[in-house]
Protein backbone atom coordinates (compact mmCIF):
# COMPACT_ATOMS: atom_id res chain seq x y z
CA UNK A 1 0.00 0.00 0.00
CA UNK A 2 1.47 3.56 -1.13
CA UNK A 3 1.79 6.28 1.28
CA UNK A 4 -1.31 8.23 -0.36
CA UNK A 5 -3.21 5.05 -0.13
CA UNK A 6 -2.93 5.11 3.67
CA UNK A 7 -3.89 8.78 3.44
CA UNK A 8 -6.66 8.22 1.91
CA UNK A 9 -7.66 4.86 3.89
CA UNK A 10 -7.32 7.13 6.73
CA UNK A 11 -9.22 9.93 5.87
CA UNK A 12 -12.39 7.89 4.66
CA UNK A 13 -12.01 5.98 8.14
CA UNK A 14 -11.81 9.29 9.54
CA UNK A 15 -14.83 10.38 8.61
CA UNK A 16 -16.70 7.62 9.36
CA UNK A 17 -15.51 7.36 13.08
CA UNK A 18 -15.54 11.55 13.85
CA UNK A 19 -19.38 10.84 14.54
CA UNK A 20 -18.67 8.15 17.07
CA UNK A 21 -15.76 10.28 19.60
CA UNK A 22 -19.07 10.99 21.82
CA UNK A 23 -20.31 7.51 22.47
CA UNK A 24 -16.64 6.17 21.97
CA UNK A 25 -16.12 8.67 25.36
CA UNK A 26 -19.30 7.73 26.92
CA UNK A 27 -18.70 4.14 26.74
CA UNK A 28 -22.03 3.80 24.70
CA UNK A 29 -20.56 1.89 21.13
CA UNK A 30 -21.06 -1.85 20.26
CA UNK A 31 -18.21 -3.40 21.19
CA UNK A 32 -17.06 -3.74 17.29
CA UNK A 33 -17.53 0.12 16.65
CA UNK A 34 -15.60 0.79 19.94
CA UNK A 35 -12.74 -1.40 18.87
CA UNK A 36 -12.33 0.25 15.70
CA UNK A 37 -12.45 4.02 17.67
CA UNK A 38 -9.70 2.25 19.87
CA UNK A 39 -7.32 1.76 16.82
CA UNK A 40 -8.49 4.59 14.95
CA UNK A 41 -7.84 7.44 18.13
CA UNK A 42 -4.52 6.19 17.89
CA UNK A 43 -3.51 7.07 15.23
CA UNK A 44 -5.88 10.36 14.22
CA UNK A 45 -4.56 13.13 16.28
CA UNK A 46 -7.58 15.20 15.33
CA UNK A 47 -10.07 12.42 16.51
CA UNK A 48 -7.75 12.80 20.12
CA UNK A 49 -8.56 15.76 20.62
CA UNK A 50 -12.10 15.38 19.89
CA UNK A 51 -11.89 12.55 22.31
CA UNK A 52 -10.47 15.15 24.58
CA UNK A 53 -13.02 18.35 24.11
CA UNK A 54 -15.75 15.77 24.51
CA UNK A 55 -14.72 14.25 27.92
CA UNK A 56 -14.43 18.00 29.05
CA UNK A 57 -17.91 18.61 27.59
CA UNK A 58 -19.00 15.55 29.73
CA UNK A 59 -17.48 16.48 32.70
CA UNK A 60 -18.17 20.00 32.72
CA UNK A 61 -22.01 19.91 31.13
CA UNK A 62 -23.59 23.11 32.81
CA UNK A 63 -26.58 22.58 35.21
CA UNK A 64 -30.06 24.40 34.81
CA UNK A 65 -30.05 27.30 36.07
CA UNK A 66 -33.51 26.75 37.33
CA UNK A 67 -33.85 22.95 39.05
CA UNK A 68 -37.46 21.61 38.69
CA UNK A 69 -38.82 19.42 41.50
CA UNK A 70 -41.95 17.00 41.99
CA UNK A 71 -44.03 18.15 44.20
CA UNK A 72 -47.69 16.98 46.04
CA UNK A 73 -49.15 19.58 44.64
CA UNK A 74 -48.09 18.99 41.25
CA UNK A 75 -48.94 14.91 41.63
CA UNK A 76 -52.71 16.41 42.91
CA UNK A 77 -53.04 18.37 39.94
CA UNK A 78 -52.00 15.23 37.32
CA UNK A 79 -54.51 12.99 39.44
CA UNK A 80 -57.09 15.44 38.92
CA UNK A 81 -56.45 15.37 35.15
CA UNK A 82 -56.53 11.56 35.58
CA UNK A 83 -60.06 11.51 37.11
CA UNK A 84 -61.05 13.65 34.22
CA UNK A 85 -59.96 11.40 32.04
CA UNK A 86 -61.54 7.98 33.66
CA UNK A 87 -64.82 10.20 34.03
CA UNK A 88 -64.46 11.21 30.31
CA UNK A 89 -64.15 7.32 29.52
CA UNK A 90 -66.89 6.13 32.30
CA UNK A 91 -68.95 9.25 30.53
CA UNK A 92 -68.09 7.44 27.18
CA UNK A 93 -69.50 4.16 28.00
CA UNK A 94 -72.59 6.01 29.43
CA UNK A 95 -73.31 7.40 26.07
CA UNK A 96 -73.18 4.66 23.85
CA UNK A 97 -77.00 3.27 23.14
CA UNK A 98 -77.92 0.33 25.93
CA UNK A 99 -78.40 -3.24 25.09
CA UNK A 100 -81.26 -4.48 26.17
CA UNK A 101 -79.63 -7.36 27.89
CA UNK A 102 -77.57 -4.40 29.67
CA UNK A 103 -80.98 -3.07 30.69
CA UNK A 104 -82.54 -5.90 32.07
CA UNK A 105 -79.24 -7.18 33.71
CA UNK A 106 -79.22 -4.12 35.91
CA UNK A 107 -82.91 -4.08 36.56
CA UNK A 108 -82.00 -7.77 37.36
CA UNK A 109 -79.63 -6.62 39.69
CA UNK A 110 -81.68 -3.45 41.56
CA UNK A 111 -84.38 -6.37 42.10
CA UNK A 112 -81.78 -8.83 43.69
CA UNK A 113 -80.50 -6.03 46.53
CA UNK A 114 -84.35 -5.35 46.88
CA UNK A 115 -84.80 -7.42 50.70
CA UNK A 116 -87.22 -9.68 49.71
CA UNK A 117 -90.76 -8.36 51.88
CA UNK A 118 -90.31 -5.68 49.69
CA UNK A 119 -89.65 -7.30 46.62
CA UNK A 120 -93.30 -9.29 46.72
CA UNK A 121 -95.19 -5.95 48.15
CA UNK A 122 -94.02 -4.06 44.75
CA UNK A 123 -94.91 -7.27 42.77
CA UNK A 124 -98.22 -7.68 43.95
CA UNK A 125 -98.44 -3.82 43.98
CA UNK A 126 -97.76 -4.08 40.13
CA UNK A 127 -99.66 -6.95 39.10
CA UNK A 128 -102.66 -4.78 40.72
CA UNK A 129 -102.37 -2.18 39.24
CA UNK A 130 -101.77 -3.67 35.59
CA UNK A 131 -105.45 -5.30 36.32
CA UNK A 132 -107.11 -2.38 37.61
CA UNK A 133 -105.76 -0.52 34.27
CA UNK A 134 -106.77 -2.99 31.84
CA UNK A 135 -110.55 -3.25 33.78
CA UNK A 136 -110.77 0.83 33.33
CA UNK A 137 -109.04 0.65 29.90
CA UNK A 138 -110.50 -2.16 27.78
CA UNK A 139 -114.60 -2.80 27.84
CA UNK A 140 -116.53 -5.20 29.38
CA UNK A 141 -118.81 -5.75 26.29
CA UNK A 142 -116.92 -4.88 23.46
CA UNK A 143 -119.02 -3.00 20.44
CA UNK A 144 -119.62 -5.29 16.97
CA UNK A 145 -117.36 -4.01 14.62
CA UNK A 146 -120.44 -2.79 12.65
CA UNK A 147 -120.30 0.77 13.31
CA UNK A 148 -123.77 1.35 15.65
CA UNK A 149 -125.48 4.11 15.49
CA UNK A 150 -125.51 6.34 18.83
CA UNK A 151 -128.36 8.39 19.02
CA UNK A 152 -129.75 10.76 21.94
CA UNK A 153 -133.72 10.84 22.68
CA UNK A 154 -133.43 13.53 24.95
CA UNK A 155 -133.30 16.07 21.96
CA UNK A 156 -137.11 16.23 20.76
CA UNK A 157 -136.52 18.79 18.08
CA UNK A 158 -134.36 16.02 16.05
CA UNK A 159 -136.45 13.07 16.68
CA UNK A 160 -134.36 9.73 15.96
CA UNK A 161 -135.07 7.75 13.29
CA UNK A 162 -137.88 5.05 14.03
CA UNK A 163 -138.09 1.22 12.93
CA UNK A 164 -141.83 1.06 13.94
CA UNK A 165 -144.76 3.04 13.81
CA UNK A 166 -145.46 6.37 15.83
CA UNK A 167 -148.73 6.97 18.09
CA UNK A 168 -149.25 10.53 19.76
CA UNK A 169 -150.41 10.27 23.45
CA UNK A 170 -152.27 12.51 26.14
CA UNK A 171 -152.74 11.22 29.33
CA UNK A 172 -155.21 12.49 32.11
CA UNK A 173 -153.69 14.65 34.52
CA UNK A 174 -153.73 11.48 37.21
CA UNK A 175 -151.84 9.08 35.38
CA UNK A 176 -149.14 8.18 38.07
CA UNK A 177 -145.75 6.93 36.36
CA UNK A 178 -146.23 3.50 37.45
CA UNK A 179 -149.39 3.30 35.45
CA UNK A 180 -147.50 4.63 32.50
CA UNK A 181 -145.20 1.97 32.66
CA UNK A 182 -147.42 -0.82 32.91
CA UNK A 183 -149.79 0.74 29.82
CA UNK A 184 -146.70 0.96 27.75
CA UNK A 185 -145.58 -2.87 28.81
CA UNK A 186 -149.11 -3.76 27.95
CA UNK A 187 -149.25 -2.13 23.57
CA UNK A 188 -145.52 -2.81 23.61
CA UNK A 189 -144.82 0.61 22.69
CA UNK A 190 -141.70 2.89 24.21
CA UNK A 191 -141.72 7.01 24.76
CA UNK A 192 -139.85 8.22 21.70
CA UNK A 193 -140.53 12.05 22.42
CA UNK A 194 -142.15 14.16 25.09
CA UNK A 195 -143.47 15.20 27.35
CA UNK A 196 -144.30 18.04 24.74
CA UNK A 197 -145.23 21.59 25.80
CA UNK A 198 -148.84 20.75 25.67
CA UNK A 199 -148.26 17.42 27.49
CA UNK A 200 -148.55 14.96 24.56
CA UNK A 201 -145.73 11.93 24.22
CA UNK A 202 -145.07 10.03 20.77
CA UNK A 203 -144.70 6.23 21.51
CA UNK A 204 -143.08 3.52 18.95
CA UNK A 205 -144.71 0.65 18.59
CA UNK A 206 -143.62 -2.42 16.52
CA UNK A 207 -144.47 -2.51 12.61
CA UNK A 208 -147.81 -4.64 12.10
CA UNK A 209 -148.89 -3.93 15.52
CA UNK A 210 -149.89 -0.76 15.15
CA UNK A 211 -153.98 -1.85 15.56
CA UNK A 212 -153.11 -3.79 19.03
CA UNK A 213 -150.88 -1.49 20.42
CA UNK A 214 -153.71 1.56 19.40
CA UNK A 215 -156.69 -0.86 20.90
CA UNK A 216 -154.76 -1.48 24.10
CA UNK A 217 -154.40 2.55 24.55
CA UNK A 218 -157.59 3.61 23.78
CA UNK A 219 -158.93 0.80 25.87
CA UNK A 220 -157.13 2.42 29.07
CA UNK A 221 -159.32 5.08 31.41
CA UNK A 222 -156.73 7.76 31.51
CA UNK A 223 -155.83 8.19 27.93
CA UNK A 224 -157.16 11.14 26.28
CA UNK A 225 -155.26 10.72 22.98
CA UNK A 226 -154.14 8.36 20.97
CA UNK A 227 -153.73 9.00 17.87
CA UNK A 228 -151.10 7.34 15.10
CA UNK A 229 -148.84 9.85 12.85
CA UNK A 230 -146.95 7.18 10.83
CA UNK A 231 -142.97 6.87 10.83
CA UNK A 232 -140.98 9.50 12.29
CA UNK A 233 -138.12 10.92 10.21
CA UNK A 234 -134.79 13.11 12.03
CA UNK A 235 -134.38 16.21 10.38
CA UNK A 236 -131.19 16.60 8.95
CA UNK B 1 -33.64 9.33 34.78
CA UNK B 2 -32.20 6.13 33.90
CA UNK B 3 -28.95 6.54 35.37
CA UNK B 4 -30.20 6.64 38.88
CA UNK B 5 -33.45 5.28 38.85
CA UNK B 6 -33.61 0.82 38.39
CA UNK B 7 -34.99 -0.34 35.31
CA UNK B 8 -36.42 -3.44 36.85
CA UNK B 9 -38.19 -1.13 39.78
CA UNK B 10 -39.54 1.10 37.20
CA UNK B 11 -41.06 -1.70 34.99
CA UNK B 12 -42.87 -3.40 37.77
CA UNK B 13 -44.24 0.10 39.20
CA UNK B 14 -45.22 0.15 35.26
CA UNK B 15 -47.33 -2.66 34.98
CA UNK B 16 -49.03 -2.13 38.27
CA UNK B 17 -49.89 1.46 36.42
CA UNK B 18 -51.68 -0.41 33.64
CA UNK B 19 -53.93 -1.80 36.13
CA UNK B 20 -54.73 1.33 37.25
CA UNK B 21 -52.90 1.53 40.39
CA UNK B 22 -52.75 4.81 42.00
CA UNK B 23 -50.75 4.11 44.42
CA UNK B 24 -48.39 2.66 41.67
CA UNK B 25 -48.36 5.51 39.75
CA UNK B 26 -47.42 7.80 42.75
CA UNK B 27 -44.51 5.98 43.33
CA UNK B 28 -43.67 6.56 39.87
CA UNK B 29 -43.64 10.01 40.11
CA UNK B 30 -41.32 10.25 42.35
CA UNK B 31 -39.03 8.50 41.14
CA UNK B 32 -39.04 9.53 37.78
CA UNK B 33 -40.92 12.82 37.27
CA UNK B 34 -37.09 14.98 38.70
CA UNK B 35 -35.63 13.39 35.62
CA UNK B 36 -38.26 14.29 33.61
CA UNK B 37 -38.08 17.90 34.57
CA UNK B 38 -34.46 18.10 34.42
CA UNK B 39 -34.57 17.07 30.92
CA UNK B 40 -37.65 19.47 30.05
CA UNK B 41 -36.33 22.38 32.09
CA UNK B 42 -33.11 22.33 29.41
CA UNK B 43 -35.75 22.08 26.54
CA UNK B 44 -38.10 25.07 27.38
CA UNK B 45 -36.33 26.78 29.72
CA UNK B 46 -39.69 28.02 31.84
CA UNK B 47 -40.74 26.12 34.99
CA UNK B 48 -44.60 26.88 34.19
CA UNK B 49 -43.92 25.29 30.72
CA UNK B 50 -42.01 22.05 32.51
CA UNK B 51 -44.80 21.92 34.93
CA UNK B 52 -46.67 21.70 32.49
CA UNK B 53 -44.90 18.95 30.17
CA UNK B 54 -44.10 16.71 33.18
CA UNK B 55 -47.73 16.85 33.32
CA UNK B 56 -48.62 15.55 30.01
CA UNK B 57 -45.66 13.14 30.30
CA UNK B 58 -47.25 11.42 33.78
CA UNK B 59 -50.85 11.56 31.87
CA UNK B 60 -49.40 9.44 28.79
CA UNK B 61 -47.99 7.31 31.17
CA UNK B 62 -51.22 6.45 32.98
CA UNK B 63 -52.44 5.81 29.58
CA UNK B 64 -50.03 4.10 27.81
CA UNK B 65 -48.66 2.13 30.60
CA UNK B 66 -49.20 -1.35 29.21
CA UNK B 67 -47.79 -0.63 26.01
CA UNK B 68 -43.96 -0.27 27.05
CA UNK B 69 -42.59 -3.23 25.50
CA UNK B 70 -38.88 -4.27 27.54
CA UNK B 71 -37.76 -6.07 24.51
CA UNK B 72 -38.11 -3.15 22.43
CA UNK B 73 -35.79 -1.16 24.42
CA UNK B 74 -34.73 0.34 27.74
CA UNK B 75 -37.62 2.01 29.97
CA UNK B 76 -35.58 5.23 30.12
CA UNK B 77 -35.43 5.44 26.20
CA UNK B 78 -39.47 5.17 25.88
CA UNK B 79 -39.75 7.65 28.89
CA UNK B 80 -37.34 9.75 27.32
CA UNK B 81 -39.33 9.74 24.17
CA UNK B 82 -42.45 10.78 25.44
CA UNK B 83 -40.64 13.23 27.05
CA UNK B 84 -38.81 14.81 24.06
CA UNK B 85 -42.44 14.52 22.12
CA UNK B 86 -44.61 16.22 25.30
CA UNK B 87 -41.65 19.02 25.08
CA UNK B 88 -42.16 19.39 21.52
CA UNK B 89 -45.85 19.27 21.47
CA UNK B 90 -45.66 21.88 24.35
CA UNK B 91 -43.21 24.10 22.75
CA UNK B 92 -45.59 24.12 19.59
CA UNK B 93 -48.09 24.83 21.45
CA UNK B 94 -46.50 28.04 23.61
CA UNK B 95 -45.88 29.45 19.57
CA UNK B 96 -42.15 28.84 20.10
CA UNK B 97 -41.13 26.76 16.99
CA UNK B 98 -38.81 24.93 17.25
CA UNK B 99 -34.73 26.40 16.12
CA UNK B 100 -33.30 25.60 12.94
CA UNK B 101 -30.52 23.42 13.44
CA UNK B 102 -27.36 23.88 11.84
CA UNK B 103 -27.76 21.60 9.40
CA UNK B 104 -30.69 23.35 7.83
CA UNK B 105 -29.12 27.08 8.66
CA UNK B 106 -25.64 28.34 9.60
CA UNK B 107 -26.48 32.31 9.14
CA UNK B 108 -27.63 33.82 13.24
CA UNK B 109 -27.34 37.51 14.04
CA UNK B 110 -25.17 37.79 17.13
CA UNK B 111 -25.73 40.02 20.40
CA UNK B 112 -23.64 42.66 18.46
CA UNK B 113 -25.86 42.79 15.74
CA UNK B 114 -23.63 41.49 13.45
CA UNK B 115 -24.30 39.19 10.46
CA UNK B 116 -22.28 36.36 11.37
CA UNK B 117 -21.56 33.49 8.87
CA UNK B 118 -21.57 30.16 11.16
CA UNK B 119 -20.34 27.70 8.02
CA UNK B 120 -17.10 25.27 8.94
CA UNK B 121 -15.08 28.15 7.22
CA UNK B 122 -15.93 30.93 9.78
CA UNK B 123 -15.60 28.87 12.04
CA UNK B 124 -11.86 28.35 11.35
CA UNK B 125 -11.91 32.04 10.94
CA UNK B 126 -13.20 32.35 14.45
CA UNK B 127 -11.04 29.84 16.08
CA UNK B 128 -8.28 31.24 14.35
CA UNK B 129 -8.71 34.12 17.29
CA UNK B 130 -5.99 33.53 20.44
CA UNK B 131 -6.88 31.08 22.10
CA UNK B 132 -7.42 31.27 25.33
CA UNK B 133 -8.96 28.20 27.69
CA UNK B 134 -9.97 30.14 31.37
CA UNK B 135 -10.96 27.53 33.25
CA UNK B 136 -13.25 27.80 36.49
CA UNK B 137 -16.17 29.76 37.05
CA UNK B 138 -15.50 32.13 33.72
CA UNK B 139 -15.69 29.32 31.30
CA UNK B 140 -18.48 27.86 32.65
CA UNK B 141 -20.33 30.78 32.41
CA UNK B 142 -19.15 31.05 28.59
CA UNK B 143 -20.45 27.56 28.44
CA UNK B 144 -24.28 28.01 30.08
CA UNK B 145 -24.67 31.22 27.87
CA UNK B 146 -23.52 28.74 24.98
CA UNK B 147 -25.76 26.02 25.73
CA UNK B 148 -28.64 28.53 26.23
CA UNK B 149 -27.94 29.65 22.94
CA UNK B 150 -28.11 25.87 21.42
CA UNK B 151 -31.18 24.75 19.06
CA UNK B 152 -33.29 22.40 20.97
CA UNK B 153 -32.34 19.76 18.88
CA UNK B 154 -28.90 20.47 19.38
CA UNK B 155 -29.37 20.70 23.01
CA UNK B 156 -31.84 17.32 23.49
CA UNK B 157 -28.32 15.33 21.57
CA UNK B 158 -25.72 16.87 23.88
CA UNK B 159 -28.11 16.14 26.86
CA UNK B 160 -28.86 12.54 25.74
CA UNK B 161 -25.52 11.85 24.97
CA UNK B 162 -23.38 13.20 27.44
CA UNK B 163 -25.87 13.57 30.34
CA UNK B 164 -28.00 10.38 30.34
CA UNK B 165 -25.65 7.89 28.76
CA UNK B 166 -27.81 7.00 25.76
CA UNK B 167 -26.50 5.14 22.89
CA UNK B 168 -27.00 6.94 19.28
CA UNK B 169 -29.93 3.84 18.81
CA UNK B 170 -31.46 5.22 21.90
CA UNK B 171 -31.20 8.65 21.31
CA UNK B 172 -32.71 7.75 17.65
CA UNK B 173 -35.65 6.80 19.03
CA UNK B 174 -35.98 9.32 20.98
CA UNK B 175 -35.94 11.68 18.97
CA UNK B 176 -37.62 9.33 16.23
CA UNK B 177 -35.24 10.12 13.84
CA UNK B 178 -32.76 8.06 11.61
CA UNK B 179 -29.35 6.75 13.27
CA UNK B 180 -27.27 8.81 11.05
CA UNK B 181 -29.32 12.17 11.84
CA UNK B 182 -28.04 11.26 15.70
CA UNK B 183 -24.04 11.38 14.50
CA UNK B 184 -24.85 14.60 12.31
CA UNK B 185 -26.97 16.46 14.79
CA UNK B 186 -23.94 15.59 17.50
CA UNK B 187 -21.25 16.32 15.08
CA UNK B 188 -23.09 20.03 14.38
CA UNK B 189 -24.25 20.66 18.10
CA UNK B 190 -20.79 19.96 19.05
CA UNK B 191 -19.25 22.26 16.56
CA UNK B 192 -21.87 24.95 17.63
CA UNK B 193 -20.92 24.82 20.98
CA UNK B 194 -17.20 25.43 20.01
CA UNK B 195 -18.08 28.11 17.80
CA UNK B 196 -19.86 30.20 20.41
CA UNK B 197 -17.79 29.43 23.41
CA UNK B 198 -14.92 31.17 20.68
CA UNK B 199 -16.90 33.98 20.42
CA UNK B 200 -16.39 34.73 23.84
CA UNK B 201 -12.61 33.73 23.56
CA UNK B 202 -12.94 30.65 24.93
CA UNK B 203 -12.35 26.99 23.66
CA UNK B 204 -12.43 23.61 25.18
CA UNK B 205 -9.26 21.86 26.50
CA UNK B 206 -7.37 19.58 23.95
CA UNK B 207 -5.47 17.90 25.90
CA UNK B 208 -7.16 16.40 28.74
CA UNK B 209 -6.80 12.59 29.97
CA UNK B 210 -6.71 10.88 26.63
CA UNK B 211 -5.80 7.13 26.81
CA UNK B 212 -5.97 4.89 23.78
Amino acid sequence: MTTNQINETMVKEHAELEGLVPGYVMGTLTQKENSKMVKHIAECESCQKEVSRCEYLADHLPAATETWKPSPAHFAGILAEVDKLEGSTVKLEDSRPVASPGFFRRISTWISQTPSPVRWTLAFETVAFAALALFVVLPLHPTSGNGGVFETLSNTETPATTQGESIRLMFAEDMTTRELLELLKQAKAQIRQGPSAVGSYTVEVPAGNTEQALATLRAYPKVRLAQPIGKLLSSP
Amino acid sequence: MGNLVDETVGQTLLKRIAANDRKAFEEFYYLYAEGFGRFLMKMLKHREWVDEAVNDVMLAIWQMADRYDPEKGRLSTWLFGIAHNKGLKLLERNGRCREESLEDSAVEIDNNENMVDYTYGSFITANSEPERVVMGWELGDAMSWAFSKLSTDHLAVIELCFREDCSYQEIADIMDCPLNTVKTRLFHARKRLAELLARKGFTLPEQGKVTV
